[in-house]
């Protein structure tokens, strides 16, 4: 009797709820939006817009290592991917175009969400839901969360390139599931707009791992991409990581090893970036007896301040260490 | 009956009706397809393949022989020889003129004996000489050698070099070569090398080298040669062959490629291509393809004077919406006034955001006191940040409000705002007004102070600090 009760009721309920899905009158639509700067987005958004304000996406043309390295955007290239025009005007398929406006907010709400309109009409917002209701009026987009929407900046140092001989690729594992996972692993709270990246230090030692032997008179040092779906490092000519080694007790490292892709004017520098699911060893000849120090370190700007004297521990972030015991 | 009466009878039907002057029609831009078909219409690119068949080892020897001897007198005959074979010497000369391991007076020889013969394929093997990890000896005799050949075509592929080349010898014979080939970039080139290089030897060929090109044209000195060529003023009087055309067509395709390095290089060298090449990117800015017609447009805006005949061009171009923003800055840089009413216009009635603050950074170089009202109005508390701060720039280029400074000041600090565009904008102010007043001479030592050590990248505190001491120093001037 109480079970048929209780069932009684759950059907009642789920009744009520289908009448009432089905015969609601609708929302009223929104008046039309347009949309002429992210912090238009703040009010409706506020944690995706708190996550996106601090992300590098937003500093993108504010952060002063790109200044310097563009000569505070005199080199003009780079403006095309550090203050682009919406990826949908020109299509995914295609490289983003410069902006003349808003180019303090960089890579911003509007870059990745806004849908091209006719003239005269009010620009609606890619995203996950289709609603009239709402000043965006979102429509749903899936090539949102596809890798190749990353592709017209981030493809131009060959990272989504990258991803797509990985195995990654051929799991349907994509960018977003490692750069915009779900807040707190919960797919109903949507995804994190901080992006992380290479300015991660977590993110960067989850992607590989340093191991280390001796080998006869000779120290074996491995480096294996486990967890970046790209090659490591990736995505920047300034980005390098560096494999030191040291008597322990002393303080000056020695230098092993470079990951890195040359820029275009440094002839004869052979690239060295990791493949993903790939292992390199590197080698040091006649190391001395005692326990050594090994060490990954990651840099967010190729040069040392002195390249014959590097100092990784002032200028670079210690990705692993380890010590190899005689 | 014939158009003219019939054009007459509707004015005066037109003029019967009265009332108000219909509206101008809605300005268009055409799009078509340029680039495409006048590649396709190209002959075919000089193939380096030579149908010739190539020396034998011991014809080969014959001729490297000599040149392994160390004697220049045999060296010289040497060459004369490969010169008479020509095509079929071509192969073996270019192993050994890339080949590490040979014997550096071969080599050497063999850079003279393929610049001697100039074939398409012994020039690319030069080009590839110039281009590879060789030693700069070899390559500044090979960018010699493409300069001797007088085969203008491949001033388009020594131009990149000079992008990429880091050695000054080299550049310097880089320079050169593009001197004998009729293309001034030249100058630009020495004169970079006469601010960087502390070489004196080097520095005696570059002051000799830029003092002869002056004399070529007309220059009193090496400096008014350089001050001309700044203006738009100086061109090669030397005709680009049909081969060199071509070539340009071939690298303004390239500004549609999906790789922003192709890009990048492409707009190097139509940048700094002899105004010829000026006409041909003003056709590409009607290109159906967006990528080619904007990035034409940036070529344009970075030649600067050097693009004014393409003025008209670009002022039809703020009719098309995806480029508008990028022809009113080249309008800018050309530096014809002519435009600024055009601009004015755009940045007062336009509805595009990317058009009006493109059009105030444009009034802002070309600085013209006719457009202080709409800079005003651009200016004023309700119109968007970024609007502000270029209109704010353009006012200071008119040395005019001192509410555009005081905006400028607190641009440094606020983080809505473009910093870094405030801070130049701002030195550069500082800049003009030393030239006059010893006061702001002193400012603009103390701003330049504040930069720091120029070899150290500041973080993101030190940047904020160094704004903030910015702000102060310029809220404290007197106005």
């Amino acid at each position: 009797m109480k079970l048929r009760a209780i069932t009684g009721l759950a059907l009642a309920a789920l009744g009520a709820a289908v009448l009432v899905a089905v015969f609601r009158p609708d929302a009223p639509e929104a008046p039309p939006v347009a949309f002429s700067s992210s912090a238009q987005c703040k009010d409706c958004h506020a944690e995706v817009y708190a996550e996106w304000e601090g992300s590098w996406h937003a500093q993108s043309w504010t952060d002063p290592d790109v200044r310097a390295l563009s000569n505070d955007f005199a080199n003009t290239d780079c403006i095309d991917c550090h203050a682009p025009r919406p990826v949908f005007e020109t299509g995914i398929d295609q490289r983003v175009l410069p902006r003349s406006a808003r180019r303090a907010e960089g890579v911003d709400c509007i870059a990745c969400h806004a849908l091209p309109a006719p003239p005269g009409e009010a620009p609606r917002m890619a995203g996950t839901l289709a609603r009239l209701d709402v000043p965006c009026r979102p429509e749903l987009v899936r090539e949102l969360s596809t890798s190749e929407f990353c592709a017209p900046c981030h493809d131009q140092h060959k990272t989504v390139e990258q991803w797509r001989s990985t195995r990654y690729a051929a799991d349907g594992v994509g960018c977003i599931d490692c750069h915009m996972p779900f807040r707190g692993g919960d797919p109903n709270r949507g995804r994190d707009h901080t992006m992380h990246g290479g300015h991660d230090i977590e993110l960067v030692r989850a992607a590989v791992t340093l191991t280390a032997r001796r080998d006869g008179s000779g120290l074996r040092i491995a480096v294996e991409n486990v967890g970046a779906g790209h090659h490591f490092p990736t995505d920047e000519r300034s980005r390098a990581a560096d494999v030191f080694w040291r008597p322990r007790g002393e303080t000056r490292w020695r230098w092993a090893y470079r990951f890195r892709s040359p820029y275009r004017d440094e002839v004869g520098v052979e690239d060295t970036l990791l493949p993903a699911h790939e292992t390199r060893e590197v080698v040091v000849e006649d190391a001395p007896a005692g326990p050594l120090e090994v060490a990954l370190f990651y840099k967010l700007t190729p040069y040392w301040q002195d390249p014959e004297n590097p100092d990784p521990e002032r200028e670079a972030r210690l990705v692993h260490g380890l010590v190899v015991e005689p | 009956m014939r158009p003219f009466p019939l054009a007459l009878l509707a004015l005066l039907a037109a003029g019967a009706c009265g009332g108000e002057p219909s509206a101008p029609p809605p300005r268009t831009f055409e799009l078509r397809a340029v680039v495409a078909p006048a590649v396709a219409a190209l002959p075919p690119a000089a193939m380096p393949e030579e149908h010739a068949p190539p020396l034998d080892v011991d014809a080969l020897e014959e001729l490297l022989g000599p040149m392994r001897s160390g004697d220049p007198d045999l060296r010289a005959l040497a060459v004369e020889d490969a010169r008479r074979i020509g095509a079929p010497a071509v192969p073996g000369l270019a192993a050994a003129l890339a080949d590490d391991a040979e014997d550096d007076g071969v080599r050497l020889g063999c850079a003279h004996a393929l610049g001697a013969i100039a074939t398409p394929a012994a020039l690319e093997a030069l080009l590839a000489c110039t281009q590879g990890t060789g030693p700069a000896w070899l390559r500044t005799q090979c960018a010699d050698r493409i300069g001797r050949a007088g085969r203008d075509e491949l001033v388009p592929r020594l131009l990149l070099r000079l992008k990429y080349e880091k050695d000054p010898v080299v550049v310097y014979w880089l320079a050169d070569a593009l001197a004998r080939l009729g293309n001034l970039a030249a100058v630009d080139a020495l004169y970079g090398l006469w601010t960087t290089s502390q070489d004196e030897e080097l520095l005696g060929y570059v002051a000799y080298r830029l003092n002869e090109l002056a004399a070529e044209h007309g220059a009193e000195t090496a400096d008014e040669l350089r001050a001309r060529r700044d203006a738009g003023e100086l061109a090669s009087d030397r005709e680009p062959s049909a081969a060199l055309r071509d070539e340009g067509w071939r690298w303004i395709e390239r500004l549609g490629a999906y790789d922003l390095r192709t890009v990048d290089d492409a707009r190097f060298v139509l940048v700094r291509l002899e105004p010829w090449i000026v006409p041909l990117l003003a056709a590409a800015l009607h290109d159906e393809t967006v990528h080619v017609r904007l990035h034409a447009a940036q070529c344009l805006a970075r030649r600067g004077p050097r693009a004014r005949a393409a003025a008209d061009e670009l002022l039809a171009a703020l009719a098309e919406p995806r480029i508008a923003a990028v022809a009113a800055e080249a309008l800018g840089a050309l530096g014809d006034p002519r435009a600024a009413a055009a601009l004015e216009e755009a940045l007062a009635t336009s509805p595009d955001a990317e058009l009006r603050v493109a059009a105030a950074r444009a009034l802002s170089r070309l600085a013209q006191p006719s457009s202080r009202p709409v800079l005003q109005q651009a200016f004023a508390l309700d119109r968007p940040m970024d609007l502000r701060q270029a209109a704010a720039e353009a006012l200071l280029a008119l040395d005019a409000a001192a509410e555009a400074r005081a905006f400028l000041a607190g641009c440094l600090e606020d983080p809505r705002a473009d910093g870094g565009a405030a801070e130049i904008a701002l030195e550069a102010w500082l800049a003009r007004r030393a030239a006059d007043d010893p006061g702001y001479a002193e400012a603009l030592d103390r701003w330049r102070v504040l930069a720091g050590d120029p070899a150290r990248i500041p973080d993101r505190s030190e940047q904020a600090a160094r704004r903030a001491r910015r702000a102060a120093l310029v809220r404290g001037l007197p106005d």
